[in-house]
């Protein structure tokens, strides 16, 4: 379908600014997410390239042709609102055809493309009914079908899942995916929740006070966040940040966190030695710390300060230095309140952030 | 989730029987309540029904005849046709339905934008809602001076557009506050479905409107249909609208009180007719306080 390219793009609404100086590609066929806490601007870049709202500087491209200045209507997007934005006088039918009717389209093949995309939604029995005689997951899918009925080059779609319940939930995240991979479509989908992008998305924007904190895919993001906003929003739960001092003993480099001496790698030493200052900040996912029941090398030493037990996993609040740790482990290591275990913070699993409270870059 | 769904409510027996059990003597009370107020409020209309059709020895008896022996219709072809009513019924027809039409038209139109657009700021809209405190009597003379100036007393025309002076600050007003309460995003659907601002007005948010329209419309109407004071000052007898011509039929040495009351009559039945004819939407859109968006 369509490439789309979102240059130096800027919104403001009076004082609030919702999206600065924002650039952006969004390669053919790909599903990208637009992550952000609310009030992060995700919205209005939306909107921005549907052309419900103005930039006030910057340019929208649609392939290679510019559409900033192009009415909503002759952009060719569809998109799928929050809410649905169902019309409640028509039925179901004629919600889905609507985009096609106005754009003339005749009767007949109108209604051969209605029951396709009726067809490929399931909701073909219920083209009859009114859209307030259905229920939410239905409504949602007419929504889906009115968006797709019209061929658009693009797709849009604000906050898709988060009007359902927890089981549509995830059903409703594969059938997004599978549609999009079957109509080959540019899509992008406005989330608050990373589990919608990590389980949807090829590319994740995660956006902050308009800004686009990192472009990249599951992994990547996941992986190597690019700074301490990055790394706490992605993951569950959050990643632990710790405040350490990077020290050199034996001509070894290694930093200090919770008390104790951690080694890093080979890879890091590099950037770690090239920094300005000795303070930096040190962050590990909890599932990648490992709970060891005897001393050893580099381990640090800690009780048990609370346990949650989740089913599929067990999450540990330990408390060392005056710093909170959260670890998660498996299901079947069962440790009490107060037992003392030993923490293995492996080189490996480090990331490395310059410090600050919000927002440190990635250093290593 | 599952612990608190499964907490037994409170028994309903107890809940449902205290209006059983104090419903004899507060249902009657209430019923009593309320056939007080509806003597109150209807006696003035039915005595107006009855003097219409009583013969003119019954008008003023004392003891007043309150249920009259048999119908008597003079009254009604004299208002009709001695005192000009069906002239009056026809020229209040004209003026009040295009008045009422013309505003509702622009009004709405108007209202529309100035919900979604901040067409003017926030100084035009109150400017548009300041029109309806003006006093008629206020601009009673410059009105007279100005439509004559123009040769265009006891007219059409100069009642129409003077009437849309109060008519459609007051459309704009209650259309805007309910424009602004009509969630945009179904608007917006339209508008990336394809549609002008115009389509999308007239396919997604007129057919929400509806019971609004229609309830702002009959209040236009009956505000058209009854008024009094720009009718004395602009009509000279060419132009003669109901409200215009019942206090002429006073002027005599004797009142004909039972024509008066037929005049009137007429004059309601209109009202009373349209408001009967579209009570399942005024029921809806005098609360538009309550519309949701789902």
């Amino acid at each position: 379908m369509s490439r789309v390219t979102l240059k130096h793009l800027s919104r403001s609404f009076g004082p609030v600014v919702a999206v600065r100086d924002l650039s952006l590609e969004i390669p053919d066929g790909t599903l990208l997410c637009l992550l952000g806490p609310s009030g992060s601007g995700k919205t209005t870049t939306l909107r921005l390239i549907a052309g419900l709202e103005r930039p006030d500087g910057g340019e929208v491209w649609l392939d290679d042709d510019e559409i900033t200045g192009l009415e909503p209507r002759d952009r060719h997007v569809g998109v799928m609102f929050q809410g649905y934005a169902l019309y409640p006088q028509m039925s179901v039918l004629d919600n889905i055809a609507y985009p096609l009717k106005v754009r003339g389209t005749p009767r007949g093949e109108r209604d051969i493309r209605v029951a396709e995309v009726a067809r490929l939604l399931e909701i073909d029995g219920l083209l009859g009914r009114g859209v307030q005689q259905i229920s939410g997951g239905q409504q949602q899918r007419v929504a889906l079908a009115r968006a797709i009925v019209q061929r658009p080059r693009l797709f849009l779609l604000d906050e898709p899942i988060s009007n359902l319940d927890a089981v549509l939930r995830s059903t409703m995240r594969a059938e997004i995916r599978r549609l999009q991979k079957m109509l080959g479509a540019t899509t992008v989908v406005v989330s608050h929740d990373q589990l919608d992008a990590l389980a949807m998305a090829d590319l994740i924007a995660i956006m902050k006070d308009g800004v686009v904190q990192q472009l990249g895919t599951p992994d990547e993001v996941y992986d190597r966040p690019s700074n301490t906003f990055v790394a706490r929003f992605i993951g569950e739960p959050q990643m632990n940040l710790l405040p350490a001092t990077i020290e050199r003993s034996d001509g070894q480099l290694g930093v200090r966190a919770l008390g104790h001496r951690l080694a890093v790698t080979e890879a890091v030493s590099g950037p770690l030695s090239a920094a300005t200052r000795p303070d930096v900040t040190v962050g590990v996912r909890p599932r990648a710390v490992r709970i060891h029941r005897s001393a050893g090398e580099g381990r640090v030493v800690a009780a048990v300060y609370l346990a949650a037990p989740e089913g599929s996993r067990v999450i540990y609040q330990f408390q060392i230095e005056g710093e909170r740790l959260t670890v998660e482990s498996e299901p079947e290591l069962r440790l009490n309140e107060g037992e003392e275990v030993h923490l293995e913070l492996r080189p490996e699993t480090l990331h490395f952030f310059a410090p600050g409270s919000d927002g440190g870059a990635r250093i290593a | 989730m599952n612990s608190a769904g499964s907490v037994s409510p409170t028994p309903p027996g107890p809940a449902m029987q205290r209006p059983v059990t104090r419903s004899r003597t507060s249902l009657w009370a209430s019923i009593l309540g309320v056939a007080i107020g509806l003597v109150f409020f209807l006696f003035p209309i039915y005595w107006m029904l009855v003097t219409s059709v009583k013969p003119p020895s019954e008008w003023l008896t004392n003891p007043p005849v309150f249920i009259p022996d048999r119908l008597y219709l003079q009254n009604y072809t004299d208002a009709l046709f001695n005192w000009g009513g069906l002239k009056g019924l026809e020229d209040s027809g004209i003026v009040a339905v295009s008045a009422t039409a013309i505003g509702m038209v622009l009004g709405t139109l108007a209202a529309y934008a100035l919900a979604r657009f901040r067409v003017g700021g926030t100084n035009l809209s109150f400017f548009i809602l300041s029109l309806l405190f003006m006093p008629p009597v206020a601009i009673g003379i410059p009105m007279f001076l100005f439509w004559s100036a123009l040769g265009l007393v006891d007219t059409y025309i100069a009642l129409v557009v003077q009437y849309l002076t109060f008519t459609l600050p007051f459309v704009v007003w209650v259309m805007k506050g309910f424009f602004e309460d009509l969630p945009v995003d179904r608007e917006e659907s339209a508008l990336v479905n394809g549609a002008s601002r115009l389509r999308a007005f007239w396919d997604v948010v007129l057919p929400n409107a509806r019971p609004a329209l229609v309830a702002t419309g009959l209040l236009a109407f009956i505000f058209n249909w009854n008024e009094f004071s720009i009718a004395v000052l602009l009509s000279r007898g060419r132009v003669t609208t109901l409200p215009f011509i019942l206090p002429t039929m006073m002027e005599s040495h004797y009142v004909l009180w039972g024509d008066i009351a037929a005049m009137a009559a007429v004059g309601a039945l209109p009202v009373v007719i349209i408001a009967f004819l579209l009570q399942r939407y005024l029921v809806r859109g005098l609360s538009f306080g309550a519309i949701r968006s789902e």
